[in-house]
This record gives C-alpha cells, sequence and structure tokens, in this order.
C-alpha cells in the first residue's frame, strides 16, 4: 500500500511540475552533445526520439517533430531550455500539436532566470541611508517548465488519442536554446496523499525561519522590483527617517507566469506550515491566484493554484484548506528554495471564452454597421433578422453562454456574486432585449458596443493578479502564527516620527563631494506620451541613475525639480531664475529660447561628436539654427500606420503601400461602414508635403513656401481626406480600433504602448506597417514624415557650464538612455515604454526584432521641418485653413494662398520686432 | 481771535497727520501689500506699454507705437475686443439676473436644510474649478460625444458636428458652460444679503398697500440689496472682461479663425507665445482702462436704487 502511494508521489511530482533538477541534460549525456531531445514518456521514462545537432531557436524559427503517443491520456508538455541573451523581455513562442484527430495550439512563454545582487543577504544604501533597488544579473542557466498544449485549456492537461502527432515550436520573440522537450502525462497528488506518503517522518523542528519577500534570489522579470510601504511599522522592516525596501510585488507581479523565487535555510528537518503576510488590493469580488514550488516542484495539487483572497491591509495568512487546516510541507535541514508563480489557472477558462465571445461580438457588430451604419438611422427598419440570420442564432447562443460564463466566474467570488461579473450581466439584458425586438437592434447598437468595451476591460481586470508581499514564515507544526500587529500608540508614534523625519529628508537632490552643483529641471508635460503617470516616477529614475553613476564618478551635486509642462521653464528662464540643464523641452520653446539667446551651444561639449554619432540625425533638425546646435533630442515621435490584420483578412484587403492603395482600402472598408483613423493635426500636413520634396519655409526659414503647386496639392490632398472621403475629424482610436470599426489608422507609433496594454483581446490581432507613399515620378516611393522631438538643453547663464555639459553628456549617452528606458517601464509597465531618439537605447528596449525592424526601417524616412521664429503662427494658419476648407467647404487654393499671405506678414513683423 | 486764526493755519496743515495717523499706521499693512501687488504692477504695465520688451534685452522705448498698432493694425485685437464686449455683454448681464434670480427663488425655500443644498449645488460649478472640462466631453466632435450622439438618435444631425472647433458653434457652447459657472460669489452674497432684509420694511410695505410680489421686490428688497448688487456687479464685470480660460480650454488656443479669442487671450497670446512684453502690457491697459469705464456706468445704474 505504502509502495504504491509513494511510486505514485514520485511519478506526479516529475509530471506535474517545474523540475530544476533531475530533468536537465545531464553532463556527459545530452548536454555534452548539445542535442534536443524530444521525448514522450509517462513518469520521465525514456523517450522515442533524440536528435543529434543542437537547436537554437532565434526570432521566426520553428522546430518541427513527429512524436508518437503510445497510449490514451491527459498529456502536459514539459521543455527543458535556456534563454540566450537579448532583451529584457521574456522570449516567446507559439506551439502547436497536430495529429489526425485533433491540433491544438498555444503561445508560451519561457521565462528568463533574474537574480537581484544583494550585498550582506540586503540592500546597499545611499549617501542619506535610504535602501537603494539591487542591480539585476540574467543567469542563462538551463530551466525546465511544462506548458499546456491548447489555449482553451490554458495551463491544463489536454485528452490524446494514442497516435501519431506532429509539433511545431515557432519562436514569436527572442531566442533560446532548447533541451529535452517531452510530452508527459499522469494524475497530480493530493494533499492527504502527499501527508500519508511523509508518515512516519519525525518532527525536530521547533524555530520559524522568517523570508523578507522583498530580498528575492530569482525571478522571472527583472522588472518585479522590491519597493517600500512607510504606512505602518508592521511592515518589515520599517524605519521611519530613511527608505527601507520591505515589499514586493503589487503591479509587477500580476501577469499570469511571473514568479519569484527565495533561498532559504532550515536548521531541523520536520513539517512546517507556510504563513504569508500579504495584500491583495486589486480583485475585490474573486481572489488571484499563486501557483507555489518548493524545491522547484509542486508539492501537491493544492498548491497548483492556491487562491489568496481580497484584503486592503497587510495580514498573515496561514496557508490552508477551505475548512482552515493548514498544509504542512516536510522540509529536511538545508538549504531550499520557496517559488511563488502568479497563476490565473482558476479563471483561465473563463478569460479564453470571454476573449473569444468579445471576438465574435465584434465581428457580428462590424456586420451590423456594414447595414446600418454606425449611426443607425433610429427611423428606418433594418430587419436585422432577416438581413443577418447567423446574428440571431449568435445572440441565442449568447444567453446560455453568458449565464455559464458569470456563474463560473462568480465560484470564485468570496460572496457568490461578483460586481466584476456586472458587465457580463448587463451584456446578457441587452442580448435578451435584442432577442425580443430584433427591430430595435440598431437603436440600441450604442448599448451593445459599450458593453463589448466593458466586457474587454473586463478581461484586464481578470488578468491582472496582483500581490503584494511582505514576508513569508516558514512555522514549524504546532506553533502559532507570529502576526505582527503594533498598537495604535506604536502607530501613532512612527508616523510622527517619520513626518518630522520628511523634513530633513531631500528627495530630489544627489549630494557629490559639495564643491559644485547643478540645477536640473524635469519638464515632464512633453515627455509624457501614454499620460500613464505624473512624472515623479521618471524624475527618481534619473535622480537614482545619477546618483549611481554621474555623482559618483564626477562629485557633482545634482538638484532636480520637477516642472509642469508649458511656460512655466520659458518665463523661469527669461526671469533669470531657470536652471543649468533643463530636460525634455519641446521643440517650440527650444527655438523661442534659443532664437533670443538664451541657450548654449552645444557643440561646445566636450562628448559631442560621439553623442551626436548616437542619435538620428533627424531628431536633430528642428533643434538647429544658423548650424548652432541648442538641444540634444531625447525623444522622438513619428507616425505609423497601425491595421487590424484580422479585419482586413475577413475583407480581402491587402496592406496599403501607397496612397493610391490607401484610397482603394478607403472605398473598400467604406462600403462596410468602416472607417480610417487619421487625426486632425499637422504632423499629417507635412507628411504629405514632405512627400512631394516640399517644406512649409523656403530654404533660407524667411517665408512660406506654401503657395507652389506641390504644396497646394499637399493641403488639397490633406483637405481631401475630410471633404471627399468623409474621415471622421475626432475619434478614439483606442476604442474603435478594438472594435474593429475602425480597422486602419495612422498614428505616433506610441500608440504601441496604449494598445498593449489596454487592448489585450486583439493581442495578435494587430500590426504596426510604414505609412502610406506618395509615388514620384521616377517611380521610387516617399514615405517622408516629419517628427515631433523633445531635447535637453543647457542655460548661457549657467555658473558652471562645463558642469552642465558634463550632465547633459552623461545623460544623453546611449548607456544611461538604455536604462533609463528600461527603468521606466520595469516601474511603469509597458505603457510607459521609452520613446527615444537614441538609437542604442531604442534597440535595446523591449521591442520584438520583427516590431523592431519596422520601426527602424520607417524612421529611415523621418526627417523634420525646422523651427522659426514664428512657429506659433504657422500652426494656427495652417489650422485655420483647414477648417475653412473642412468645415466651409471653401476652396483650399485660396484659401491655402491666404494664410501664406499672412504668415509671410507675420514673418516681416516679427523680423521688425526682433531686430 | 487773530492769534487763533494765525496757529490754526499750521495745525489745519499737521490735522491730516493729526487726524488720520493712527488710522493710517493701523491700514500700512494693507496699503503695503495693496501697493506692492496693484499699483506697482499696473505702473509696470502702464512703463512697459510704451516700450519693446522681449523678455530677455532691456525694454526700448518706443512711444505710444504699441497702442497705435493695436487700434489701427491688428485686426484680430479688433475681433478679440468684439468677442470681449459681446461675451461681457451676454454673460455678465444674464449671469447676474440668473444668480439674483436663483438666489431669491432659494430664499423662498422655508427648508433650512434644502435652502443650504441648493446653495452648494448652485454654486458648485464655479467652486469645482476645472469642472467644466467635462463639457468637452458633452460637446465633443465625436460621432460618440454625447450632444452628437443625442441629435443623430433624433434624427436632427446625419454626421458629427465640431461644437468647439467650428466658428458656426463655439461662441454658442462657450456662452452656454460661461452661464452654467455664472453662480459665483456674488451669488453667495446675494443669498447672503436677502437672510438680513429687515423684516419691518415689509410688514411696514403691506401695511402701505403692496399688491404684489413684485412691487415687493422691486420697492422694498432691491433697495436693502444695493451693497450686495454693487459687489456682484464689480464680480460680473471683472469676470465677463476677464475671460479666456474657459475658452482655451474648451475651444482651444487660438481658436479656430479667433472666434472665441478675447482680450485677455490676446495679451497672453502676444505675452507668452510671442515675447512681445510690450504689446501685450498695452492691451493690458487697454483692459483694465475698459473694466474701468463699465464700473463706472453699473455704478451710476445701481445707485438709482439707493435711496440715500
Amino acid at each position: 500500500m505504502f509502495r504504491r502511494t509513494s511510486k505514485k508521489v514520485i511519478s506526479v511530482i516529475l509530471v506535474a511540475a517545474m523540475l530544476l533538477g533531475p530533468y536537465f541534460p545531464a553532463e556527459g549525456e545530452n548536454a555534452s552533445q548539445g542535442g534536443v531531445s524530444l521525448l514522450v514518456g509517462r513518469t520521465g521514462e525514456e523517450l522515442t526520439f533524440r536528435p543529434e545537432e543542437a537547436k537554437t531557436l532565434t526570432e521566426g524559427d520553428s522546430l518541427t517533430q513527429e512524436l508518437h503517443v503510445p497510449e490514451d491520456g491527459a498529456y502536459y508538455l514539459s521543455i527543458c531550455y535556456r534563454a540566450v541573451s537579448g532583451r529584457q523581455i521574456n522570449p516567446e513562442a507559439v506551439l502547436s500539436l497536430t495529429g489526425e484527430e485533433a491540433a491544438f495550439e498555444q503561445s508560451i512563454v519561457f521565462s528568463r532566470r533574474w537574480l537581484d545582487i544583494h550585498t550582506d543577504g540586503r540592500f546597499a544604501k545611499d549617501s542619506s541611508g535610504n535602501e537603494v533597488v539591487p542591480k539585476v544579473e540574467e543567469a542563462l542557466v538551463w530551466q525546465q517548465a511544462t506548458y499546456g498544449l491548447s489555449a482553451e485549456n490554458g495551463s491544463g492537461a489536454v485528452s490524446l488519442k494514442a497516435g501519431d502527432y506532429t509539433l511545431t515550436i515557432t519562436m514569436n520573440s527572442e531566442a533560446v536554446e532548447l533541451g529535452d522537450v517531452r510530452l508527459i502525462s499522469g494524475d497530480p497528488v493530493s494533499y492527504s496523499e502527499y501527508l500519508s506518503a511523509r508518515e512516519g517522518l519525525i518532527q525536530e523542528a521547533s524555530e520559524a525561519e522568517v523570508i523578507e519577500a522583498e530580498v528575492m534570489d530569482a525571478k522571472s522579470d527583472s522588472s518585479i522590483i522590491a519597493t517600500y510601504d512607510r504606512s505602518s511599522p508592521d511592515i518589515s522592516p520599517n524605519v521611519p527617517d530613511a527608505i527601507s525596501l520591505n515589499i514586493v510585488g503589487g503591479s509587477s507581479y500580476s501577469e499570469n507566469g511571473k514568479w519569484i523565487e527565495w533561498q532559504f535555510e532550515v536548521e531541523k528537518a520536520g513539517f512546517y506550515s507556510i504563513d504569508v503576510r500579504y495584500m491583495q488590493d486589486g480583485l475585490r469580488e474573486l481572489g488571484v491566484g499563486r501557483r507555489i514550488y518548493i524545491d522547484g516542484v509542486i508539492p501537491f495539487l493544492e498548491f497548483d493554484n492556491y487562491i489568496f483572497n481580497y484584503g486592503q491591509s497587510y495580514e498573515t495568512l496561514r496557508l490552508q484548506n477551505e475548512e482552515g487546516e493548514p498544509y504542512y510541507v516536510y522540509l529536511t535541514e538545508g538549504s531550499h528554495t520557496l517559488r511563488m508563480e502568479v497563476s490565473q489557472k482558476h479563471l483561465e477558462q473563463e478569460i479564453y471564452e470571454l476573449k473569444q465571445y468579445i471576438q465574435e461580438c465584434n465581428s457580428m457588430y462590424r456586420q451590423i454597421i456594414s447595414i446600418t451604419g454606425a449611426t443607425p438611422d433610429t427611423y428606418r427598419d433594418y430587419y436585422l433578422d432577416r438581413e443577418l440570420p447567423e446574428l440571431m442564432v449568435f445572440l441565442e447562443d449568447s444567453v446560455g453562454r453568458l449565464e455559464t460564463l458569470a456563474e463560473d466566474i462568480e465560484a470564485w467570488s468570496d460572496t457568490g456574486e461578483g460586481s466584476e461579473t456586472t458587465v457580463i450581466h448587463d451584456m446578457l439584458r441587452t442580448v435578451n432585449r435584442f432577442l425580443d425586438k430584433p427591430f430595435k437592434i440598431p437603436s440600441m447598437l450604442s448599448e451593445f458596443k459599450n458593453n463589448i468595451d466593458s466586457l474587454a476591460n473586463l478581461i484586464v481586470t481578470l488578468e491582472n493578479q496582483t500581490l503584494t508581499l511582505d514576508y513569508i514564515t516558514l512555522t514549524p507544526r504546532g506553533e502559532p502564527i507570529q502576526e505582527k500587529g503594533s498598537g495604535f500608540w506604536s502607530h501613532l508614534w512612527f508616523r510622527i516620527k517619520s513626518f518630522f523625519a520628511s523634513f530633513s529628508q531631500d528627495y530630489n537632490t544627489v549630494s557629490g563631494d559639495g564643491s559644485r552643483t547643478i540645477q536640473v529641471w524635469v519638464n515632464m508635460g512633453d515627455m509624457l506620451v501614454s499620460g500613464s503617470a505624473s512624472g515623479r516616477d521618471q524624475m527618481q529614475i534619473i535622480r537614482q541613475l545619477s546618483e549611481d553613476s554621474f555623482t559618483t564618478d564626477s562629485g557633482i551635486s545634482v538638484e532636480f525639480s520637477l516642472v509642469s509642462a508649458g511656460d512655466t521653464l520659458s518665463q523661469a528662464i527669461l526671469a533669470g531664475k531657470g536652471p543649468d540643464v533643463a530636460l525634455f523641452v519641446n521643440e517650440q520653446t527650444v527655438a523661442n529660447l534659443g532664437l533670443r539667446g538664451v541657450l548654449a551651444d552645444l557643440r561646445q561639449m566636450d562628448g559631442y561628436g560621439e553623442v551626436r554619432e548616437q542619435i538620428y540625425d533627424s531628431a536633430f533638425v528642428p533643434f538647429i539654427f544658423d548650424g548652432e546646435v541648442y538641444a540634444i533630442p531625447e525623444t522622438q515621435n513619428f507616425n505609423m500606420m497601425f491595421i487590424r490584420e484580422d479585419v482586413f483578412e475577413e475583407e480581402g484587403l491587402e496592406i496599403p503601400e501607397t496612397w493610391e492603395d490607401f484610397y482603394a482600402v478607403q472605398a473598400k472598408l467604406a462600403e462596410n461602414k468602416m472607417e480610417i483613423g487619421i487625426p486632425e493635426s499637422q504632423e499629417i500636413f507635412e507628411m504629405l508635403l514632405l512627400q512631394r520634396g516640399c517644406s512649409i519655409y523656403n530654404d533660407a526659414l524667411n517665408a512660406s513656401a506654401l503657395k507652389s503647386q506641390e504644396a497646394v496639392d499637399a493641403f488639397t490632398q490633406w483637405t481631401d481626406l475630410y471633404v471627399k472621403y468623409s474621415l471622421p475629424l475626432t475619434f478614439s482610436f483606442l476604442n474603435r480600433f478594438r472594435t474593429g470599426e475602425m480597422p486602419m489608422g495612422i498614428m505616433s507609433y506610441t500608440m504601441y504602448n496604449q494598445l498593449v496594454v489596454a487592448a489585450p483581446e486583439i493581442r495578435d490581432q494587430w500590426a504596426m506597417y510604414p505609412i502610406p507613399a506618395t509615388v514620384s515620378e521616377d517611380g521610387t516611393l516617399d514615405r517622408s514624415q516629419s517628427s515631433n522631438n523633445t531635447g535637453c538643453i543647457v542655460m548661457n547663464a549657467s555658473e558652471d557650464l562645463k558642469a552642465a555639459y558634463a550632465f547633459v553628456e552623461w545623460w544623453t549617452d546611449g548607456a544611461t538612455q538604455t536604462e533609463f528606458g528600461r527603468q521606466v517601464e520595469a516601474t511603469l509597465g509597458k505603457s510607459a515604454r521609452y520613446n527615444t531618439a537614441n538609437k542604442v537605447a531604442f534597440e535595446a528596449l523591449n521591442w520584438t526584432n520583427s516590431e523592431l525592424e519596422v520601426l527602424s526601417e520607417a524612421r529611415e524616412d523621418v526627417t523634420d521641418i525646422p523651427q522659426t521664429i514664428i512657429t506659433y503662427y504657422v500652426s494656427r494658419c495652417i489650422s485655420n485653413a483647414f477648417r475653412k476648407v473642412v468645415y466651409s467647404y471653401e476652396n483650399p487654393r485660396d484659401t491655402i494662398y491666404r494664410y501664406s499671405n499672412d504668415m509671410d506678414l507675420e514673418f516681416e513683423r516679427k523680423e521688425k520686432v526682433m531686430r | 481771535m487773530k492769534t487763533k486764526i494765525k496757529g490754526s493755519k499750521p495745525r489745519k496743515k499737521r490735522s491730516f497727520l493729526y487726524k488720520y495717523g493712527s488710522t493710517m499706521f493701523f491700514l500700512l499693512p494693507w496699503l503695503a501689500l495693496f501697493c506692492f501687488f496693484v499699483v506697482i504692477p499696473i505702473l509696470v504695465a502702464v512703463f512697459f506699454s510704451f516700450t519693446d520688451f522681449d523678455m530677455v534685452r532691456s525694454p526700448q522705448f518706443v512711444g505710444i507705437r504699441n497702442y497705435v498698432s493695436l487700434f489701427l493694425d491688428d485686426e484680430t485685437f479688433i475681433k478679440s475686443l468684439s468677442n470681449t464686449f459681446f461675451y461681457a455683454l451676454v454673460t455678465g448681464p444674464a449671469g447676474y439676473l440668473i444668480s439674483f434670480a436663483v438666489a431669491w427663488l432659494i430664499n423662498e425655500i422655508g427648508s433650512k436644510f434644502w435652502r443650504s443644498v441648493l446653495t452648494l449645488v448652485f454654486y458648485s460649478p464655479a467652486l469645482a474649478g476645472n469642472v467644466y472640462m467635462m463639457w468637452n466631453y458633452i460637446f465633443s466632435g465625436d460621432s460618440y460625444g454625447l450632444l452628437n450622439s443625442w441629435l443623430t438618435e433624433l434624427g436632427i444631425l446625419s454626421k458629427p458636428i465640431q461644437w468647439l472647433t467650428d466658428p458656426a458653434y463655439n461662441s454658442m457652447a462657450v456662452v452656454i458652460v460661461i452661464l452654467w459657472m455664472s453662480m459665483g460669489v456674488g451669488f453667495l452674497s446675494f443669498v447672503a444679503g436677502f437672510k438680513q432684509l429687515n423684516k419691518d420694511l415689509f410688514e411696514a410695505g403691506a401695511i402701505d398697500g403692496v399688491r404684489n410680489r413684485w412691487q415687493e421686490l422691486w420697492y422694498i428688497t432691491l433697495p436693502q440689496m444695493v451693497p450686495q448688487l454693487k459687489i456682484g456687479a464689480v464680480l460680473s464685470i471683472s469676470g465677463a472682461f476677464a475671460v479666456g480660460g474657459v475658452n482655451a480650454a474648451l475651444t482651444g488656443n487660438p481658436s479656430t479663425d479667433y472666434s472665441t479669442h478675447t482680450v485677455l487671450l490676446h495679451m497672453t497670446d502676444y505675452g507668452y507665445s510671442r515675447y512681445e512684453m510690450g504689446y501685450a502690457s498695452a492691451i493690458a491697459v487697454v483692459l483694465f482702462v475698459l473694466m474701468l469705464v463699465f464700473w463706472k456706468l453699473i455704478h451710476g445704474v445701481l445707485n438709482r436704487f439707493s435711496t440715500d
């Protein structure tokens, strides 16, 4: 009896878990030959296939293998891999298994392994005694992971019939080295089985082991960083007068598959319970899941997806079953590892179903509007039930699907009813009303669309498995939870002390040796593209970087201030109260200040030559006046064409290369009442001008050049987009792109950041393409476009120009910019990807190779239109001219002539004033 | 007698300080602040209005050139002036009357609780600062914008209207928003004014034959409220002439073809976008004079109510 169970235990450990030890290609076996083994087996037994050659898969590569499944059963795939050094993102691949009767597909992630570099088991401190986030280092070691085979089943096992199958692994991003790939089966062990297998083992332990969660040993993403919560003395450790890093988690530890690993020593063998002090303030009604590994193995089924319930403050929980009996794990004396991996297993079926459902809804919505248009005539009956019989079928199916979905999700909620599922019930109501009165569908279309949006947002909510950890205690069996709870008075005393300490703390200054100081203003409003942050985080990152390298190396102290965008900076500078250096200043402010002689010519900077090499030439254009360089570019924005590839496929459309193609696509889309999104922006006009080889100004930059035939053509083409082709003037691209009613748009490439984060339901269904080109007379395609830049400036009046130059040289260097970009993305998430103008930093950001290729190619055609003394006036003239034509249908040629004259007059007037 | 007269002359010279010395002393803090923050800036603006000043180089004296080009060369200024008058004449009096009417109606409510609640409700748009930005959503040019989608549903529109950027509509939109915000401090002073009315006078009026509420309002309430009415008028004039922030936030700065451009926006345009401080100061001086003249006019009108 005992023998059977123990054998089963071992088999399950081998099968259901991620194994760090035994599955690595052992020395002298596969590893020495570097061979890839594709194995099928049960309980880790040998194999059907073993190739001779090593296999490194880079982006776009794929590995195809025939394999034979000997008997029916539920199978996982276990892959032994080693990440190849690259960007910080985890390598991703698509797994497909096709057999005679079944075909599965699943996207998988090979997580990297990052190590925190600790000093004496904790963190290094800066000059003010604050603990500093440690540096990370990637460990390129062999790892093993198990994956589910189908997207529908998520990480669960898939039933396979005996027979022959073809397995394909296609890399989507980054590269890995593949070791053994095994198809494995087996039933997981339950806790009672786990326990009875360990009956009779002796309990020697009596001391609890405490693991501070912020002191991580390894993690899957460099973005999982220790942070601090200073609100209470109960959060361990905490001091009132300095920052001690004391928690880890939050939004960086919420995505499926991310994990943190801690190493700890056990002094005496025995059974231990796991007490976790945590806060889960993300999912109110539902719990978040964590998969718990001890020494690289999930010890029993219950730890495969342990649910942490909602709680707004920190509390200590002993991991236990529903009856409140704690789970004990047996630990031998010595070193062990504990790993907690984000798991959404309890919700993954629902999320999958939700994604499918939304896709079908959007497709239905597009079919409806292809008949009714986006704003249907309420007084007309469209007979949708007769025109679209499949719509009615879909709606009838929907009722059951939505009810099941809501029930399944609510099953995981504490109270049995979820505020999270309200949106599903809303959709259900709408669907029922549609079924009741099909003739009312057109008039309730916007409600339908809003419900689709809300369902899509529900996915974002459900996938966000946020958990924040303070510490984890391994307590010997029989000992109570050591709850840390100080009383009201010590709480109050702590807050009073930290309040007074806040007067002496300076969070904005980095102190060097004291002899030289420069002031740096960070101008956030112009830098923020996604609007996801206040700018304070970015400034703290710059401060930290400066502390780590600039001040340490040069001894120069730096005082940082965050200023809001707009006039503050220029007014302060003109009043003589400005800083030495200002970062992220927009083109127009640089021009205004530079032309008035307040800015230093940065060609005098020591490292100018090297910096210039590293930065795209086009980004310099707006910052150069009469050969003098007034700013070093930091960010550069340009436009890309965003396309919903699924919709294009559905409609049989091709990606437009030229404007002629663009109009053809527009006609096809308009037939089905779909739209194209091009914002009403001067950039589009500049794009059309540049593609014809024109500019707004003449070469001497002292008069308008908008009267030439080409310029008039460009203007006419621009206004025609809205007059003849009726493109919408105002729209939310994100929302319409999601539903697919606007499957194409020309947008700043930073729209990518928003789409990635806010629209998970259309992931992999859209891509960026270069903007449409104008065909020139010799038949070549011209894709020129202007860009939108910010740069950093140095004031002429600075008392220590040398120090200011040194700072700018350090800051604009590729290495610093890379580190800044990485940290911003790590801290604030993908939506804050840095739109850098630095080549080195741009390539080091987390783009996939194919994205990088498209963007780099587009950037080659980017140039810019120089700034002049009347930029402020030109922009309003162009927008007024545009609106005259688009709103009042005036003659484009007359209109642009008139405003071109106005511009010339302003040039004259301004030159007189400036002299 | 003679000595007395002789002695009284020098005493009379001293008497201003003698008589008001302590008053002046106690006024000193306020006077200092007033000079520092009001008088001096106005004088500085007047000085700069006769110069060319780009904030970097030192100001150049140019005589009245700024004023000449302001009135003779600058079409945009004339346009902004006419817009300002339009807003002042439409929103000033209308906002003033609405505030007064609402305050009067609120005063008629018996329950003290509901009176306070309604006062808060009507005052909140002015209190809440930038909350007028929500009108961006109502007047959005998106076909899913609130107003556009309503009108489309009703079958009135077939194509979205750019309420805030189309010169045919944006003035109207701005007027609506300004009126919505007009229940400001003036409104509060009206509410307070209604509370301190002398009850005896109403009784006396009833005995003397007041026939209806309108007569009561006109002959008894209003004359008692002159101080509050004056304050309200000052605030509404300065408010009406200083219109600009709402326009810029809603319709863009500058708006399409300067359709909602006001003198205030013209001033900031020259000051901050073009760095022509001299010219901007000239605009400021003109605006100041305008407000002064209008206040004098209103003052005259309101004094007619006043019995003393």
